[in-house]
């Protein structure tokens, strides 16, 4: 059976369809819906079903932890929180990297607290989130979500999920006998981290899913400005 | 089967510490199915063309582990 084919996307054109650019939004948001647009229902069904499957079958087989959220911690679920730096050059010109500063604020008053100098006192900026200091850095750090993210909402939701699923479940929290107290260290998280070759396998059927989904998009994208053109030549 | 029925769905890997390998054959089937709905003039061709070009990528991951398994054997010796 030949594989090979003259053209390089088949298309049968349509009397109508939706603008290009909706069709390509929907594409993303409901995986095989741009194809449903321009009336391919069939088409539709089998991209949309396969997607979606994909993506499910690569939460279930790395759990729903695999799927790793820019600007989270990893292991806790947590905000990641960094100390924004700065490049200071000494008297001698030797440069070093060191916490920025901001002046020291009077906590009644609000004006900047002054040393035994007259000089402004500084203090360490305040930790902040990743997301807002360097996104492309942290995009760079968790390289998966991008593909990952193509997939449509069904990856948003799947990231919220990684993140609950790395929530402490209180039941587990052991307490102290001698002091009462309940120490939140010692519960388990809800859903378990997973390593190697399953996390990569896992990883990588959420990654697939979300490329395919691409190529869906740009194919039914296509088909829809041809359709379009097709159709203002008629006119 | 005890480690099946301890499996949490979601919340933990999937125990195929042993078959991860054969889980090549679903996302190849996927590829398959996406690439062919996408390229067929009709959807009634996309299942036996997915099928043939889903043999061509498992037998091309094959030659190429066993090419890989020849080339790893002599540059061991």
């Amino acid at each position: 059976m030949p594989l090979q084919y003259r053209n390089v996307m088949a298309t049968e054109f349509r009397a109508t369809s939706a603008p290009a650019p909706l069709v390509a939004v929907c594409g993303w948001l409901i995986p095989g819906s741009g194809y449903l647009l321009i009336g391919e229902w069939g088409r539709a069904l089998m991209i949309g079903c396969t997607i979606i499957l994909l993506f499910i079958a690569g939460l279930l087989i790395g759990g729903v932890r695999v799927i790793e959220v820019p600007g989270f911690n990893v292991d806790t679920g947590e905000k990641q929180m960094a100390q924004p730096m700065m490049t200071t050059t000494d008297a001698a010109g030797r440069s070093a990297i060191t916490p920025a500063l901001e002046p020291m604020l009077d906590p009644v008053t609000r004006r900047p607290m002054l040393n035994a100098r007259g000089e402004q006192r500084m203090t360490p900026v305040p930790k902040r989130w990743v997301m807002e200091m360097s996104i492309t850095s942290e995009i760079r750090d968790k390289p998966w979500s991008v593909p990952q993210a193509l997939a449509g909402p069904i990856a948003i939701i799947g990231g919220w999920a990684s993140l609950k699923a790395a929530e402490v479940d209180p039941k587990t929290i052991k307490t102290d006998p001698a002091t009462g107290i309940a120490d939140p260290k010692t519960g388990t998280q809800y859903g378990a981290i997973t390593h190697a070759r399953i996390n990569e396998i896992g990883s990588l059927y959420l990654s697939v899913a979300g490329l395919l989904n691409l190529m869906a998009i740009i194919d039914c994208t296509w088909r829809a400005s041809q359709i379009n053109e097709k159709r203002k030549e008629t006119l | 089967m005890s480690w099946l029925l301890a499996y949490r769905p979601f919340l933990e890997p999937l125990p195929v510490w042993n078959y991860w390998y054969l889980l090549v054959i679903p996302l190849c089937a996927a590829v398959a199915v996406v690439y062919k709905s996408m390229k067929c003039k009709t959807m009634s061709r996309v299942p036996l063309e997915a099928a043939a070009i889903l043999l061509w990528i498992l037998g091309g991951f094959g030659a190429a582990a066993i090419a890989l398994m020849l080339l790893v054997n002599w540059l061991a010796k």
